[in-house]
């Protein structure tokens, strides 16, 4: 009996011992900063004992900082000796402040000097700036700083920077350095130099400054794709977007946050900046590249590289994918080069470009084929010309599998079917990246593909190949060397009702269609919710999605029935809807094969035999059948599809949504309009909002598009489709982002491992 | 014989004529081409598709398109570019065929290792346990999907046994990423582990097959008058068994791996898609799916022309094997 009551006071004891540990480690955790953008640095400076908070158990990251405060976090993480001298150096700091000790050992350190005046300010607030010199003078980059002249930065308020900090800024945000974090401005990605720096910004800055970025030998990207080309202007394949994001810098590329940044340029013209001009109609862009970018063989890169590419981009015979843009360029205009005309080469680094019609989009990197090496290009195109062969662009060496560029890291080799193997680029405008290799295997087979993220082995990053479903499932193993990243992107899953079909030209049907189907339940079921519902054509951080204008539709069966009743189909003897003896059957085509589109046909046909509409999903045919375009454009499917457009973050739909959108036979099916769609109001809104050069405005127009949309219903939209891709768990500067042309690489000259 | 190898050489350029034209047609059946599924992205219009496929020379009526195809051939010996691989087909093609050989050679060599002396046994035991137990096996090999078989070996033996010395590559032809520096031994055993699990795999699939075809062959030829003959002038059943009976069952299955040869180049689409092997099978896989006119054409053209070859090349080593058969 004894020994069992000690037993007994034993577990107690330990249970006790174990439920006030857990307790106290949940104190510790500050409760605003799970969820923040620098939570991982603000823990481990928690985890130190550097930062302890506010006692309310907050730590205000986005809260700006004193002087006094900086000092304390600066003397913790450098694990400063704190004395308390009986004599304060500083005129304005009582030896009781509560910050005494640290003050005086930063200034002793000679981190934080203080005033020529003998003042400390410590109530007053640090700047960015002053933050990015302080940290470089703490990391000992004094040396490296008085190298720099010009910043380079990626962030679209360089000029902003003071001179004075110009350097320290420029090494702040270099990958071997990382202690400066990028803001977001709402459409620009921005260093803000003069902002005050946040609690967050210092604990990120500081934890950076003594833990920096190591250098690694090799990352492991793995695909489910290879690369038909590795040239930009003739391929497609998000498998080679994620490949370029590693070996061409672009001239304006867009962050994780969606937030545009100049690349290799060295701004990104805007109205506000004067670099873009409207007059009337017509338009004319600057865009200036930065100094010193170099190509990998160590050519310089200048703007008559830009004008003989764009020359051969325009050329008839290239095999150019898309010239949206560039065929708005008034070739009447400019003195030009290579035979070419529409621009005038300004200066070596600047060329201004004629536009003859307005676009919205000009501004988003350099038109035509970009900082193309003339070197280069000059012999295939020559030989193109001569012998009348397109072949050589995919073919050619230079061309197809080892394009030369400006980017982080240059092309080692391409082994076909086994790996691309990139090697980082010295001359980067951000420094060396911190990993020196970078191979990129090809595993088609998605079940393998999952067995090598499990296994851990040889993969570091997975980057295109995985299924939202497989995604969760990875999840749910926990895993304890790889993380999970389920990216909202901007693939558009949705059903399109063919409105020249008398029944469905019926609103109220369409309406009961949409409120006979639980979507929620559908993204939950399929996806665990990880796609998000669509409330209509633009995503939840595309400029024309506003919450409070969108006609939002939930599941209501009762509404669903109600609607079909008004619209004269009375529920027949088989509990199926009858009008005029014809049965309400709504044949849904989607592509044949497709396991997570069959999936919802048939929970759908399911939910709509509950309002008695009859879906028919047995006509399904494969991809290439179904998208061939005298089927899909013209229209030829009698009642529904299930499908997906690519969108992207400029993406207005007018020639989705255009009544002069419509395609057919006759117009050769230009458009994409492919509903039938007529409205008037929101093909006036969207001619309008292609032209119109104000953000606002723009996002006015888009705003009620979405909302006569969602009212008139030429759609049901059913989910934004998420991307997933897997990283190591002790990978740092991994920021997902999946967009075309913008992946999981772009900013893989940061990447490294902890 | 001469006369007889030219004249089968010559039947060889018409139905190569005949088999690319088939081929091109059966491609050409299947509607729509890849190039109309940029239209999914809004920022594509119907005039750059139009275009693409003009300079590519895709569209259009197919025979034109593949007389221009033969055309080439002949005039120049080319096969064309592939549309989505970077090369020329011929040396996609020159790239693709040596990992495949590796692999269906070792697997093929494998699974005839074991199903020689496994398929006799089991026919000179007709019907013990020991028979029962290999036809057991061998439909139990037959019968089991390759591309579920290999992912349990990579699951085995590259997730479970991952930490193990036990443990082998998921995956792939190579560990290595340079290749300089470290000596050609372990690149070569390097190599080997990673053709292992689907050698493996592929000669299990073909293993079980050969069994069962060399035990019925067999015991098809024990039944014969002259091994009861040879039986009777009381040779010895090692005698009986492998100068009389094996020999014979030799002859059809000479055929038969002959036969086989060109589905050696073809590779085998499943394994080596579940291994990440860069093999023909996968190629051809590839450009029928994603109707790559030119290196699908040229591959399986390719692969005619190995057929017909190996056909021709039975019928010598047939030849050979049975003194009885003349050329004529």
């Amino acid at each position: 009996m004894k020994r069992f009551v000690g037993i007994a006071l034993i577990g107690l004891l330990a249970i006790s011992v174990f439920s006030i540990n857990s307790l106290a480690y949940a104190q510790a955790g500050l409760k605003d900063v799970p969820g923040h953008l620098f939570e991982f640095e603000i823990t481990k400076l928690v985890e130190t004992g550097v930062i302890k908070g506010f006692p309310d158990g907050t730590f205000k990251p986005d809260a700006s900082i004193t002087r006094a405060d900086v000092a304390i976090i600066l003397a913790g993480a450098k694990k400063l000796a704190i004395e308390k001298p009986a004599v304060s150096p500083f005129k304005d700091l009582a030896t009781t402040h509560y910050a005494y000790g640290h003050i005086v050992a930063v200034n002793k350190a000679g981190f934080m000097r203080g005033y020529p005046d003998r003042t400390f300010k410590p109530t007053n607030n640090i700047t960015r700036s002053e933050i990015a010199a302080l940290l470089g003078q703490v990391k000992g980059l004094a040396a490296a700083a008085a190298k720099i002249t010009k910043p380079i930065v990626f962030s679209q308020d360089e000029s902003a920077i003071p001179a004075w900090a110009v350097p320290w800024v420029t090494l702040a945000v270099r990958s071997e350095n990382q202690y400066l974090h990028h803001r977001n401005d709402g459409v620009f990605r921005i260093i803000a130099p003069l902002a005050a720096a946040t609690r967050g910004d210092v604990a990120y800055g500081v934890y950076q400054v003594t833990n920096p970025p190591k250098r690694s030998s090799v990352v492991n990207v793995t695909m489910g794709q290879e690369p038909d080309t590795l040239h930009g202007w003739i391929g497609t394949m998000a498998a080679m977007q994620v490949v370029a994001n590693c070996t061409a810098t672009p001239s304006v590329g867009r962050e994780n946050t969606w937030a545009l940044y100049p690349g290799n340029m060295s701004v990104i013209p805007t109205i506000e900046n004067g670099l873009w001009k409207v007059v009337g109609t017509n338009m004319e862009v600057t865009y200036r590249i930065r100094e010193g970018i170099k190509f990998h063989d160590g050519k310089p890169a200048t703007i008559d590289d830009w004008a003989y590419a764009f020359m051969v981009f325009m050329d008839p015979m290239t095999p150019v994918v898309s010239r949206i843009i560039e065929l708005k360029t008034d070739f009447t205009k400019g003195a030009g080069a290579y035979g070419i005309k529409g621009f005038d080469v300004l200066d070596p680094l600047s060329v201004k470009v004629y536009f003859k019609e307005l676009d919205f989009r000009v501004n988003l990197g350099l038109i035509g084929g970009g900082l193309y090496p003339k070197h280069v290009l000059e012999t295939p195109f020559t030989e193109m010309k001569k012998t009348g062969n397109v072949d050589l662009f995919r073919k050619d060496e230079t061309m197809s599998r080892k394009p030369i560029s400006t980017g982080a890291y240059s092309i080692v080799e391409w082994k076909p079917g086994v790996h691309i193997l990139l090697k980082a680029n010295p001359d980067f405008l951000l420094g060396k990246p911190n990993v020196d290799t970078i191979v990129f295997r090809f595993i088609l087979d998605t079940t393998a593909l999952l067995a090598r993220i499990i296994s851990g082995k040889d993969n570091d990053v997975t980057a295109i190949g995985i299924s939202t479903d497989q995604g969760i499932q990875l999840e749910a193993r926990k895993s304890t060397h790889t993380k999970v990243h389920f990216i909202s992107g901007l693939t558009w899953d949705h059903m399109g009702f063919n409105l020249d079909n008398p029944v469905l030209a019926d609103i109220r049907v369409r309406k009961a269609f949409i409120q006979g189907i639980d979507r929620a339940s559908i993204v939950r079921v399929l996806f665990q919710g990880k796609n998000p519902v669509a409330d209509g054509f633009y995503a939840p951080g595309h400029f024309g999605y506003d919450a409070e204008n969108v006609v939002k539709y939930s599941y209501n069966p009762a509404a669903s029935r109600k609607l079909l009743d008004e619209a004269g189909w009375i529920v027949g003897a088989d509990g199926f809807r009858y009008k005029g003896g014809k049965r309400l059957t709504i044949i849904l085509e989607t592509t044949a094969g497709n396991a997570m589109r069959e999936s919802i046909q048939s929970i759908c046909k399911t939910q709509l035999r509950d309002v008695g509409i009859d879906l028919d999903i047995s006509k399904n045919r494969p991809a290439g059948a179904f998208f061939a375009p005298p089927y899909f454009l013209g229209r030829q499917w009698p009642d529904m599809v299930l499908f997906a457009w690519l969108t992207s973050p400029t993406s207005i739909g007018d020639t989705i949504f255009r009544a002069d959108s419509i395609p057919s036979v006759e117009n050769g099916y230009e458009g994409q309009n492919v509903y039938g769609w007529r409205n008037a109001e929101a093909t006036e809104l969207l001619k309008k909002a292609a032209t119109e050069m104000s953000d606002a405005e723009r996002r006015k127009l888009c705003v009620r598009v979405q909302y006569l949309i969602t009212d008139e219903l030429p759609v049901v939209p059913m989910f934004f489709r998420t991307d997933v891709n897997t990283s190591k768990i002790n990978m740092a500067s991994v920021k997902p982002i999946a967009l075309a042309g913008q992946y999981i690489t772009w900013n893989c000259y940061n990447w490294y491992f902890r | 014989m001469r006369d007889y190898l030219i004249r089968r050489l010559l039947q060889l350029v018409p139905l190569i004529i005949a088999v690319s034209l088939l081929i091109y047609f059966i491609i050409d059946l299947a509607p729509g081409d890849p190039l109309e599924q940029l239209l999914l992205n809004p920022d594509i219009k119907h005039e750059d598709i139009a275009r693409l496929k003009e300079l590519y020379g895709v569209g259009g009526p197919f025979i034109e398109r593949w007389a221009k195809w033969l055309w080439r051939l002949v005039r120049y010996a080319d096969l064309g570019v592939a549309r989505f691989h970077p090369y020329p087909v011929i040396s996609l093609i020159a790239m693709r065929v040596p990992v495949t050989l590796r692999l269906s050679i070792a697997a093929m060599a494998i699974s005839l290792l074991v199903a020689l002396p496994v398929g006799i046994f089991s026919a000179r035991r007709q019907y013990s346990s020991w028979d029962n137990i290999f036809t057991g096996l061998a439909f139990f090999g037959r019968s089991m999907p390759t591309f579920w078989f290999g992912i349990m070996l990579i699951l085995i033996f590259g997730i479970y046994l991952g930490n193990t010395p036990f443990t082998l590559p998921m995956g792939g032809i190579t560990s290595f990423v340079y290749t300089e520096g470290i000596p050609w031994y372990k690149i070569q055993l390097d190599s080997v582990k990673h053709y292992l699990l689907p050698v493996f795999v592929l000669g299990l699939a073909g293993m079980t097959g050969w069994t069962r075809y060399v035990r019925s062959t067999l015991l098809e030829v024990l039944r014969q008058d002259y091994i009861r003959t040879a039986r009777a002038k009381g040779l010895s059943e090692r005698v009986v068994i492998w100068k009389h009976a094996f020999r014979n069952v030799l002859i059809p299955l000479i055929t038969l791996i002959a036969l086989a040869l060109p589905g050696l180049f073809a590779g085998a689409i499943i394994t080596e898609r579940v291994f990440a092997l860069p093999g023909m099978g996968q190629l051809i896989f590839q450009a029928v799916i994603s109707k790559d006119f030119n290196l699908a054409v040229g591959c399986l053209t390719f692969l005619s022309l190995l057929t017909i070859s190996c056909n021709l090349l039975a019928d010598i080593m047939y030849a050979i094997a049975d003194p009885r058969v003349r050329f004529r």
